[in-house]
């Protein structure tokens, strides 16, 4: 009876101690497999804060620049900075008269001249810019152009200066500058500050604004490498002049 | 039967399991989220690719569309707009509209919708040439910029206004156009421009007119079997008259100085250096020359003109101001100057 008892008693043991090595192993592999899932989580995280940044990058400064040309409405300030007139509206003239314009417009907001500017487009394809100095609802112009006609509105703008008669076009715009300081794609407008669109992401002064043989890009530099090579060159335009 | 004792009883029931399954819980939890993450950012990534889809095809018809819009001119008014059929790409659905502006300039608005719905635009401002636009800038017979020589400017006279026989089909035009009254001799003007055509450039020019003219010539109609035949010195007859001829008017350029050496012609002319017309050399149209454009010995020029460094007609030569048929000339040379070219300015407006 004692003897049973006692070989009962050594066989529990070393299950045990097999069952608690087990258990500790199994332990250590769920928590490292767990350990590696987080890892995984985060760099798809960064991952796809990265791939964010970078379509924000492309699309603004692809958009902005797109509107004008090189040397004239933009232009490299420094590494890190594109100064332009980013344009905001477009305009077409049905009466001018000095210093007024009777318009029919479409943008993006309405103009505001405490900030905005206008570039002149001329039939023999001269510009000239002048300032915005007043704005109002026209009654005038009734044109209503293109693919979808309800988006024009009639205003009545007020120019400095004399105005010619040959304005085909006019278009709104703002000064501003788009930096890669600080980690972030900024935004500035006129002598305000600079603005962040995209997440403190990039690594800088790594990141900026590069030119070369094949154009103008900009260099993306992650600040979290995410696993991988986070290092993308955005072209924005082929020809810089 | 001796049970086991209940402390390893404990250990025997297992609390790995729980253990385990708490695990296994956290490990989902956290598969699930990632999941999220990345379903998300395909999302993002297709909506992005089908935006840039769309933004592609729309600029594509830009690029595409000016030469589809030829007949147009002709059947749209001023402040008028028409939709545009266009070809479609497998990958999206294109819409194009075209508004004309003013009698040169027209607003094109392009937008394409990509196959999972997202929509782009993008428009420009073309700039075309139209005869009469182009007349109503030149104020005189001979137009030159401020400050240039115009020696022998007695020797330019005035037409009286529409007596050509070229001036028929474009009298209500004209009438419109030139409300002022007839031409002024030789007129200093401001033409925006190298040579008075507007926001055609010379490039544009050769591009569609090849420079053809060489140093000097003789030009004279040429009939083959009786039709006009195609010589880069058969420029027609100068007088309408019932020959293959007779009527035609050419468009010619060069990328030099040119002497006309007699002969005769009608057209347009386009000489991006000086011309001299000499010894009895009539032509009948329209010069637009950016340098010093000279009649000497006895020859004689009928139409309108542009001189871009002044001019000098010599007593034995003679200038009479035109307007019907330097509309005819800038008319006949549509066909080859007529394409829509982006406006500097306004090229990609975007969208909005």
């Amino acid at each position: 009876m004692i003897g049973y008892a006692k070989g009962a008693k050594g066989g529990t043991l070393i299950e045990a101690i097999v069952t608690l090595v087990l258990g500790l192993f199994l332990v250590q592999m769920s928590l490292g497999a767990l350990a590696r899932g987080h890892k995984l989580h985060q760099s798809l995280v960064e991952r796809a804060e990265a791939l964010k940044t970078v379509r924000i990058v492309r699309w603004v400064l692809r958009a902005e620049l797109s509107k004008g040309h090189p040397g004239e409405d933009w232009m490299v300030h420094e590494p890190d900075s594109i100064v332009l007139r980013a344009y905001r509206g477009v305009a077409f003239p049905c009466l001018i008269t000095t210093g007024r314009l009777d318009v029919t417009y479409r943008g993006g907001r309405d103009p505001d001249p405490e900030k905005d500017s206008v570039l002149l487009v001329y039939e023999s394809g001269e510009t000239d810019v002048k300032a915005l100095e007043r704005w109002g609802p026209g009654a005038s112009c009734s044109w209503r152009l293109g693919v979808s006609p309800s988006g024009w509105s009639a205003q009545q703008w007020e120019v400095e200066g004399v105005l010619d008669s040959g304005i085909v076009a006019v278009r709104l715009f703002e000064s501003g500058s788009y930096h890669i300081a600080d980690g972030a794609l900024r935004y500035r407008r006129g002598r305000g500050g600079r603005q962040p669109l995209t997440s403190n992401a990039l690594s800088t002064p790594e990141s900026g604004i590069r030119t070369d043989g094949a154009g103008l890009g900009v260099s993306l530099v992650m600040k979290s490498q995410g696993g991988g090579d986070w290092t993308r060159w955005v072209s924005l335009a082929r020809q810089t002049r | 039967m001796i049970g086991v004792p209940p402390h390893l009883k404990r250990v025997s029931d297992g609390f790995v399991l729980p253990l385990l399954l708490l695990l296994l819980l956290a490990l989902t939890a956290l598969a699930h989220s990632a999941l999220l993450v990345a379903t998300a950012e395909f999302r993002m990534s297709r909506i992005a690719n089908d935006l840039a889809v769309a933004q592609q095809a729309a600029e594509g018809v830009l690029v595409q569309l000016p030469e589809a819009l030829a007949g147009l001119p002709d059947r749209i008014r001023v402040g008028e707009s028409v939709l545009v059929d266009v070809e479609p790409v497998p990958t999206a659905i294109l819409r194009a509209a075209v508004s004309r502006l003013s009698r040169e300039s027209w607003f094109v608005q392009a937008e394409a919708q990509a196959s999972e719905g997202r929509r782009a635009s993008e428009a420009a401002v073309f700039w075309r040439m139209d005869p009469i636009a182009r007349l109503a800038r030149l104020g005189g017979t001979v137009t030159v910029p401020d400050g240039v020589s115009r020696s022998g400017a007695a020797r330019v006279e005035t037409d009286s206004l529409w007596t050509g026989a070229e001036c028929v089909a474009m009298e209500l035009a004209l009438d419109s156009a030139f409300v002022a009254g007839s031409l002024r001799g030789v007129e200093s003007s401001y033409v925006a421009g190298s040579i008075g055509l507007g926001a055609i450039t010379m490039d544009d020019i050769h591009r569609l007119v090849p420079p053809t003219l060489g140093r000097s010539g003789t030009p004279a109609p040429l009939d083959s079997l009786g039709n006009c035949a195609q010589a880069v010195w058969n420029w027609g007859g100068s007088d309408p008259a019932g020959t293959p001829c007779g009527l035609v008017h050419v468009v010619r350029s060069s990328t030099g100085d040119v002497d006309i050496v007699g002969g005769e012609g009608r057209g347009l002319i386009i000489i991006d250096g000086d011309l001299t017309l000499r010894d009895g050399s009539s032509i009948v149209g329209m010069l637009l020359v950016t340098g010093r454009l000279r009649l000497t010995n006895g020859a004689y020029f009928r139409g309108m003109a542009f001189a871009g460094e002044g001019i000098r007609v010599d007593p034995s030569a003679h200038i009479v101001g035109s307007i019907c048929v330097a509309a005819a000339s800038l008319n006949a040379a549509s066909g080859a100057l007529g394409v829509f070219l982006p406006l500097v300015g306004a090229t990609r407006l975007g969208q909005y």
